[in-house]
């Protein structure tokens, strides 16, 4: 009974990365109060960056594209949009892992603030390459510092939810 | 020094992220080689996710009613004296249109007036939202089943909130009088310029194409002008808030930062034998009460 009973909690824990991503997309979408919303609109990208960094065994890179097309599907924009960030970031994030293991806690929240920054720029260069004129930077720029503030905090709580033996920073 | 190692954990897992990324770059060409088969993608998606969304947007719903629960309490007694003050208003109000719609039928039937007339109109609550710079839309639990209808005019309260765009079985999208893709030709009522407002994201929608935006004054009605063959004539979008040489901004009187509920209603223009009354079709979820 035991063995049962650790397995069930071991593939608990083990789809803990994709689970935790899932449901934050779904729950971004709900008619929260508007602060309330921006905080959440920022936490997917930060979520997925902390498990591509964390633990990219568990969150294969099949996950981000599927969780982007779920999140574009959702919100009614253009499919591929978000999945398109998403795989930009996991594929940067993960092609680092060496680099998240050797240095600093600060060292990867850098990285991952530069790669959140880039990738949050992909829709806002679609959007203003197909309405031909520039759109506006600031609600770009305030979720960018949303996340990047957001990052410490996520990965503080996440490290301890997830005991599983660690990888990564 | 220690160095980075900046080498993909394998090459089949580099080869599998490019083909996804190839992937999701034909998706973005299939979009908008093909929108309408990207928007049945889309409905299908929602409606299998609707059950879900619908759950998670009962908490946000609650926490949205709390400011607004607390400052009533706190004014209860001040709201009150107005309400009554404005009832005894509208009590006259109501006279007066009571008397103007009888003079108006009667009008209407010495003219053979053909009447736009609304067939089907439903109130639905509203289980996830998409508000930022780019998209604009909400996502309501009515859908084909409950007779709704790409292009229907969506309504809270106040005015136009938007349309339907697109429509599941379980769900449907509407899109916001906000977003950057939303046009519809409109009239400023007082100044009768006619004028096509448009979603500009965050910012205050506009209108575009006036002809003599001279003419046109802070505080004005801005109405639906019934060209286009959607919505029909008169339906109240919004007041005009500023206007800067040629731009005219418009602030909509629906409450776009605060939908729970809105009412979808399809008007079928130019068909004359169309006048069943509202609420011929169930609502899939009650109106509150005033």
């Amino acid at each position: 009974m035991d063995g049962i009973f650790y397995r069930i909690d071991h593939a608990a824990r083990a789809s803990l990365p994709v689970i935790s991503c899932f449901i934050l997309i779904l729950l971004t979408f709900a008619p929260w109060p508007p602060l309330i919303k921006s905080f959440l609109q920022a936490l997917p990208l930060v979520l997925l960056c902390f498990w591509v960094m964390h633990r990219p065994d568990l969150f294969k890179t099949h996950w981000s594209f599927l969780l982007g097309l779920l999140y574009d599907m959702l919100a009614g924009q253009v499919i591929g949009l978000t999945a398109l960030s998403f795989l930009v970031a996991d594929v940067v994030l993960r092609s680092q892992r060496g680099f998240f293991r050797n240095y600093s806690f600060l060292a990867g929240w850098m990285a991952a603030s530069f790669v959140i920054a880039g990738v949050s720029l992909i829709p806002w260069a679609m959007a203003s390459t197909f309405s031909g004129e520039l759109r506006e930077l600031s609600p770009t720029g305030i979720r960018i510092a949303f996340s990047v503030l957001l990052f410490p905090v996520i990965a503080g709580t996440l490290q301890r939810l997830s005991p599983l033996p660690r990888e990564g920073f | 020094m220690r160095r980075s190692a900046p080498r993909h954990s394998s090459g089949t897992g580099f080869a599998a992220a490019l083909i996804f990324i190839v992937t999701t770059l034909l998706l973005i060409v299939f979009t908008f080689l093909f929108p309408q088969s990207a928007a049945t993608l889309r409905a299908g998606v929602v409606d299998l996710f609707t059950p879900v969304l619908d759950v998670f947007s009962k908490p946000a719903a609650m926490l949205q009613e709390i400011p607004g629960s607390v400052g009533d309490l706190a004014h209860l007694r001040e709201e009150n004296e107005d309400l009554r003050k404005e009832v005894t208003g509208l009590k006259i109000w109501a006279q007066t249109a009571h008397q103007m719609q009888e003079e108006n039928q009667r009008l209407k039937d010495l003219l053979k007036y053909k009447d736009e007339g609304v067939l089907n109109f439903l109130t639905t609550r509203v289980i996830a939202e998409n508000t930022g710079s780019f998209s604009n839309s909400v996502i309501v639990t009515a859908g084909a089943r409950d007779g709704v209808e790409k292009d229907m005019v969506a309504l809270d309260d106040n005015g136009v909130i938007g349309r339907v765009i697109e429509v599941g079985t379980w769900s449907a999208r509407i899109l916001l009088l906000s977003d950057l893709n939303f046009r519809l030709p409109v009239m400023v009522e007082e100044a009768r310029q006619r004028g096509i407002f448009t979603g500009q994201g965050r910012d205050d929608p506009k209108l575009l194409y006036v002809s003599q935006p001279a003419e046109v004054k802070v505080g004005m009605r801005v109405v639906t002008s019934g060209h286009g063959g959607i919505f029909p004539a008169g339906l109240p979008v919004g007041l005009v808030k500023e206007v800067k040489d040629h731009d005219v901004m418009v602030s909509p009187f629906g409450r776009l930062d605060r939908l729970e509920f809105v009412r979808l209603a399809h008007y079928h223009l130019g068909d004359t034998t169309a006048t069943s009354p509202p609420e011929s079709i169930s609502p899939v979820a009650p109106a509150k009460a005033p």
